[in-house]
């Protein structure tokens, strides 16, 4: 909560977890019945995937309090409908950079069954008061 | 045809605080929709999004065109099976501009394709006339 800037009820994301090997953190998300949202939202997901984006980004560049807003999401699809699901990992595969823009890869993998694949997004952040996207 | 609230609620299985459409204005079943969904800083939301600068965010923006855009399948004859579309896809969504509290978020949607059990639907959000998004969703019908 520190990294982030997206306070409650808007963090999407329980924890980032960094495996060996890797490159980049790992979101983890759990559902249970909350205050606000109740279960898995695909939207809601899709806002954590983002966000496992930013914190990647923050942790390796020196944002600090300037903010990365959502400019674009080139695709989302969800792979497999009507599971019941009680944790999401978002696995970020990759980030490009391009002046004030970032593009990035994401998977939504559920741990327990094998890592399959729930959904996957295409996404674009930018930094607030950059470029506008047209 | 103009659709409140309360038929909205029997169509829609959405509730606070994710209920993201507050009247729908127009509506040809099967070819366009337009609704409104107003935008006020007691959304829970604005509380993390963020605390010292309320900004709506994007992908609420993208929910409350997936919930308009539905409305394109509404049927009044048959509410209960009219709205039963799921969200498979979202492609193509830009976000142009910001969007605040005191705005009125306008959707307008337009059916676009339709393959099997799968429909798609060209949306655009505008404030004060100005497109502040965009994007085409998908929805599965069982």
């Amino acid at each position: 909560m520190d990294t982030l800037l997206q306070k409650f009820p808007m963090v999407c994301v329980d924890k980032f977890k960094l495996i060996d090997g890797e490159t980049y953190y790992r979101g983890i998300k759990n559902f249970s019945i909350d205050g606000h949202y109740v279960g898995y939202i695909p939207i809601l997901c899709l806002e954590g995937m983002g966000q496992t984006v930013e914190y990647n980004l923050r942790t390796k560049l020196n944002l600090s309090e300037r903010k990365l807003m959502l400019a674009a999401v080139k695709e989302f699809e969800i792979l497999a409908m009507d599971l019941i699901i009680d944790k999401l990992e978002y696995h970020v595969t990759d980030i490009q950079r391009q002046l004030g823009f970032f593009t990035s890869n994401i998977v939504a993998c559920n741990p327990v069954v094998e890592k399959a694949v729930i959904m996957r997004a295409e996404i674009v952040h930018k930094l607030k008061d950059s470029f506008k996207l047209i | 045809m103009v659709i409140a609230i309360n038929e909205i609620m029997k169509a829609l299985p959405h509730r606070y605080p994710f209920l993201f459409c507050d009247r729908i204005l127009e509506v040809e079943y099967g070819k366009t929709v337009k609704g409104i969904k107003n935008v006020t800083i007691n959304e829970p939301f604005f509380q993390g999004h963020f605390p010292d600068d309320p900004i709506m965010p994007g992908v609420l923006i993208l929910e409350v065109m997936a919930q308009i855009g539905g409305f394109i399948f509404y049927n009044s004859d048959d509410i209960e099976k009219s709205l039963k579309g799921k969200i498979v896809k979202i492609s193509e969504a830009k976000f142009l501009a910001s969007v605040l509290p005191g705005d009125i978020l306008e959707v307008e949607g337009k059916f676009l394709e339709r393959i099997g059990n799968y429909s798609q639907v060209g949306l655009s959000a505008k404030v004060d006339k100005k497109v502040v998004a965009k994007a085409v969703i998908t929805y599965f019908f069982n």
